[in-house]
């Protein structure tokens, strides 16, 4: 006890034992006493404070202080009363209750008093004295809130008023009739453990919701309000009001009773010390109640609370870096006793209902579908797998279901496996990426795995980023949570109904290899606690990891390439001038793929988007997005300046590509293939696709009429379809005919002719039902027919009119749509686009594919889209030179008669 | 005492900035807005849909000046903010009646 609370302490027993009689029951004596005696408990706090006394045995000395202080006022008021009364032994039926924190026992400097008058019958008299007690109160400089009830009343105010029922929860008598006290207590126990108990949790669990709130969900907020951010003093208290409410007297029966483990408990009881520290700091400092902790607050209590500058970091960021690890353990604590306490109420509420258990593999199983416990009969058949840890998590994330308490004490107990094997093992990798690469829902797995410390244990280079504040008025919250925030918002890009969201949206849900994104996603920022220049810090901390993880040398460097970048885009349109057009083929050329753009452009999203709410907004959506356009343009086009470079750098990862998969496709292939397409191939294409073309095109032999591979795409739930054969005349309208006899849906195409004559098409293709079509018996017929139409062996038209649905409406129409063939000569550069609206017909593309064959007329690119009931489809088209149609009336006349056509549903082959 | 407001392009903002500062004008409001004008919105179809790009983001500066001032602050933003393409902006120039400091009540040029 410092020396300070040792005055205190003698303060208040000297207000206890000073007899009232030595006042001369003088009013104006006893006032001025103890108005002095505050005054000197003041000043004792704040000293206490500076000789660093312990935030809760600081609030209890100055409780108990009050204690006294009170007592001593209301018995000045009660002689007062009997006195005038002139009846020295007429009772009082009157209790001062503490209530509230005061009644919890813990008061802080500047906290408020709250006190009820408890009183039976005789309003009359009992007013005066609660009259005369608050004056004495007043006049002595002193700030309550009060109340005075009858016992009814209370349990009244109690149903209607929640807050009022959570403030007499804590009560304490001060001073006044026990009796009443007594009876008060009896009664509201009473109260509760009938009328309260059951709906206390959930309007706990609702109240703390609403805290969130209103002031945000995350813990790691770099201006908190110590009370009630998350992690903080409120969260705590919730906790004491439902042990209060389920029967336990003392804290420490939370452990001796196995609600909660004695490590979490002790490590809570600590965070919650050291909160009450921060804040009785803060009230001295303001002399008021002030629980905000901001960036002027850390940077003046820091010094007062003994930090010191370091060498690599403030003061006030080694008192932010404590205040987050504590605030962290405490929401952790909080979190798991009310899990705890809702398993245990349910468990309770069907009493022989068994709780539904489906195993697992690896000693784990699902309860009731919504938790995962480990296997009662051998806990600890998880670690027979080394890379068990990492196994719970994928689960949790497969099942979308939460940690039960005991497994994540068990995580807790055994972050050691976490060894040097753990980390290089392939297993826990391929879970580990199978985690990052979902669509949604991975944030809150990666959460749990970095609140229990694996995430730090697995990514050693993370470990530092925990609880690490950046100070540059920006940033809302800390490195990790930060980071943690950026996978967030690319998981909440696949449900978004943003409107402003759209473009990236759009981005990410065609986006394959999302995982890679979010590895980098996660690496961007682990330089910053390496001091400045934390850009440069983060990529040299990189190749260690890839390393050691064992990703493909593709992947790693991908990796390296977005967090080398990951300012460069925001940066680029905030600050350059993005109409220069040498500024967007120099980003265009950095970027080296469509695919690396992408990445780029989700990663800028993200990143801008965690650093606190509102700084992703339209404007700067909007300037990004213009950036991410035109420099789009410039690689899909692929303008000439840069050709060569680039060129040779795909030629680069493709043969590592092949190296990687075993394949025998030498550089040189590489090099012939890549310049004898052209360039939006070289652009707009993925290595791995490049050298599957390859591949296939070896294939080809002489007497095989076409090469088809097939994949099915699970993620984006379609098939692929890659076709491979020599050049035609109205080839397209062959393949689209083929379709449409077995009713396959065209989404997308992507046509290429190769310089010598080798045609490389693909599609991405989905059943009538809309899902990846993998029956291999259809793909057979399907291959079949297509080779004996492509050596006319058998007649398109004829093989069309086999198919009863040709040209039929694909759904009834309810009213008439109207078709719309329009045309747009600057969206691409070298291409003219023909969009088409028109009621969706089976066929519909074979249809159209037909009339441009007819008219001499060749299709770059297609974009097939189906919205309700109508087609929406866009074709790049260039004439028979390759070159954009530039002859006005010819295109008008191409629009009239394709309207026609198509109005009509009229086969092609009528017309000719 | 005059309220001089400037549209210029976000890349701008910086040397705009520098270029004020060095001819001594110690304040300024800064706000991010969207707007056209002969540059215009348009449409743009990205791979068969659309989106309409109907307002362009730039910087608004709105900066109180003596009377006197207006025209060494006119020719401070056009020499930095000119890029000499459609969209660099405008600036536009308004009587002010008062300006009051809030924190100490002084007021017209002493405020500023």
């Amino acid at each position: 006890m410092t020396p300070s609370l040792n005055n205190l302490l003698k303060l208040q027993s000297d207000i206890r034992e000073t007899t009232l009689a030595a006042c001369g029951w003088e009013r104006s004596v006893f006032l001025r006493y103890i108005k002095e005696a505050y005054t000197q408990a003041g000043e004792c706090i704040g000293n206490a404070q500076y000789e660093g006394a312990g935030g809760y045995e600081l609030c209890e000395a100055h409780a108990n202080f009050m204690d006294a202080y009170i007592a001593q006022v209301y018995v000045y008021a009660l002689e007062g009363e009997k006195r005038k009364s002139g009846n020295i032994n007429q009772s009082f039926p009157c209790a001062l209750v503490a209530i509230g924190g005061y009644g919890r026992g813990e008061l802080s400097p500047s906290s408020d008093i709250d006190l009820l008058f408890l009183f039976s019958g005789h309003e009359g008299q009992i007013s005066e004295l609660i009259r005369s007690v608050l004056y004495l109160m007043w006049d002595a400089g002193l700030t309550i809130g009060h109340s005075a009830r009858t016992i009814s009343n209370c349990l009244k105010i109690a149903k209607e008023d929640y807050q009022s029922e959570t403030a007499m929860l804590e009560n304490r008598l001060l001073a006044g009739s026990e009796e009443v006290f007594l009876d008060f207590n009896k009664k509201f126990d009473g109260y509760i453990q009938r009328v309260a108990k059951s709906s206390h949790l959930r309007n706990r669990l609702e109240e703390r919701m609403r805290r969130y709130r209103s002031w945000d969900p995350s813990v790691y907020v770099l201006e908190p309000n110590v009370k009630e951010s998350a992690g903080g003093l409120r969260d705590f208290h919730a906790v004491c009001w439902l042990a209060k409410t389920f029967g336990m007297k003392e804290m420490d029966e939370m452990w001796c009773k196995g609600w909660v483990p004695q490590a979490e408990f002790e490590k809570a009881m600590k965070a919650y010390d050291f909160l009450l520290r921060i804040r009785a700091q803060l009230h001295i400092r303001a002399k008021a109640k002030n629980d905000m902790l901001n960036f002027s607050a850390q940077a003046e209590i820091a010094p007062e609370l003994g930090y010191e500058d370091e060498e690599s970091a403030l003061a006030s960021e080694c008192l932010m870096r404590d205040y987050f690890l504590h605030a962290r353990n405490l929401h952790i604590f909080c979190r798991d006793f009310f899990e705890t306490l809702e398993d245990h109420l349910k468990s309770r509420r069907w009493v022989n209902r068994k709780p539904k258990l489906q195993p697992l593999e690896d000693g784990l199983a699902l309860q009731d579908y919504h938790t995962l416990v480990l296997d009662e009969s051998n806990p600890r058949a998880i670690l027979e797998n080394p890379t068990g840890l990492m196994k719970i998590f994928e689960c949790q994330y497969r099942f979308g279901c939460r940690l039960s308490p005991n497994v994540r004490n068990f995580v807790r107990a055994h972050l050691d496996t976490v060894d040097d094997n753990f980390r290089a093992s392939p297993d826990a990798r391929d879970s580990f990426l199978r985690i990052l690469s979902g669509k949604a829902g991975v944030t809150s797995t990666m959460h749990e795995m970095h609140g229990l410390g694996l995430l730090g244990c697995y990514i050693p280079e993370f470990e530092p980023l925990t609880c690490f504040v950046q100070y540059d008025h920006y940033h809302r919250y800390t490195a990790d949570e930060h980071t943690l925030l950026t996978l967030a918002a690319l998981d909440e890009l696949t449900y978004t109904k943003d409107l402003s969201l759209q473009q990236v949206a759009h981005i990410h849900r065609e986006m394959e290899r999302t995982n890679i994104l979010r590895l980098a996603l996660l690496f961007h920022d682990i330089g910053k606690a390496r001091g400045p220049r934390h850009v440069h810090k983060s990529s040299s901390a990189l190749p260690d990891i890839i390393m050691r993880m064992g990703l493909p040398a593709d992947q790693g460097s991908i990796i390296e390439f977005l967090v080398a970048c990951h300012m460069e885009m925001s940066i680029t349109a905030e600050r350059r001038d993005i109409d220069d057009p040498v500024l967007i083929s120099n980003f265009a050329d950095k970027m080296e793929t469509v695919e690396r753009l992408q990445m780029l452009y989700l990663l800028t999203y993200a990143d801008i988007s965690a650093v606190a709410p509102g700084i992703w907004n339209e404007w700067r959506s909007a300037l990004i997005y213009e950036l991410y356009k035109r420099v789009l343009r410039v690689m899909e086009t692929g303008e000439d300046l840069y050709r060569r470079k680039r060129t040779e750098d795909i030629v680069e990862q493709v043969s590592l590509e092949a190296r990687a998969g075993g394949s025998r496709i030498g550089r040189e292939e590489i090099a012939g293939h890549m310049e004898s397409m052209p360039d939006r191939y070289r652009t707009g294409t993925p290595p791995q696709d490049i050298l599957r073309h390859i591949e296939l095109g070896v294939r080809l032999s002489d007497e095989a009429i076409c090469e088809i591979d097939i994949t099915h795409r699970r993620r984006r739930g379609n098939t692929l379809l890659t076709l491979l054969c020599k050049d035609q005349l109205g080839l397209f309208a062959l393949i689209a005919g083929a379709f449409a006899v077995y009713e396959l849906n065209i989404l997308d195409a992507k046509v290429y002719t190769r310089e010598d004559g080798l045609v490389i098409d693909t599609f991405e293709v989905v059943d009538s039902e809309g899902k990846a079509v993998v029956d291999e018996g259809l793909w057979n017929k399907f291959r079949k027919s297509l080779e004996r139409l492509l050596s006319s062996e058998l007649e398109l038209l004829e093989f069309l009119g086999r198919s009863k649905k040709y040209l039929r409406l694909k759904k009834r129409m309810s009213f008439d749509l109207p078709v719309l063939v329009e045309f747009d000569q600057s969206a691409s550069e070298d291409a003219t686009v023909l969009e088409v609206v028109a009621p969706d017909r089976h066929g519909l593309l074979a249809q159209i594919a037909q009339f441009f064959a007819h008219e001499g007329i060749s299709i770059s690119r297609a974009k097939i889209t189906t919205e309700g009931q109508c087609a929406v489809d866009a074709f790049y088209i260039t004439d028979d030179n390759g070159e954009k149609i530039k002859d006005q009336s010819r295109l008008k006349e191409l629009c009239v008669n394709l309207s026609e056509i198509l109005e009509e549903g009229r086969p092609i082959g009528a017309i000719v | 005492m005059r309220l001089v407001v400037a549209i210029i392009k976000p890349f701008k903002m910086d040397e705009v900035k520098e270029a004020l500062g060095a001819i001594g004008v110690a304040g300024m409001t800064v706000t991010e807005v969207k707007g056209f004008g002969r540059q215009k919105g348009h449409t743009e179809l990205y791979r068969g849909s659309e989106y309409v790009v109907d307002f362009l983001p730039k910087i608004k500066l709105e900066i109180i000046c003596e009377d006197s001032s207006v025209e060494t602050i006119i020719d401070a933003i056009m020499g930095s903010a000119r890029t000499e393409k459609i969209g660099d902006g405008k600036i536009y120039v308004q009587p002010v009646e008062e300006t009051v400091r809030i924190r100490t009540g002084e007021r017209g040029m002493e405020a500023i």
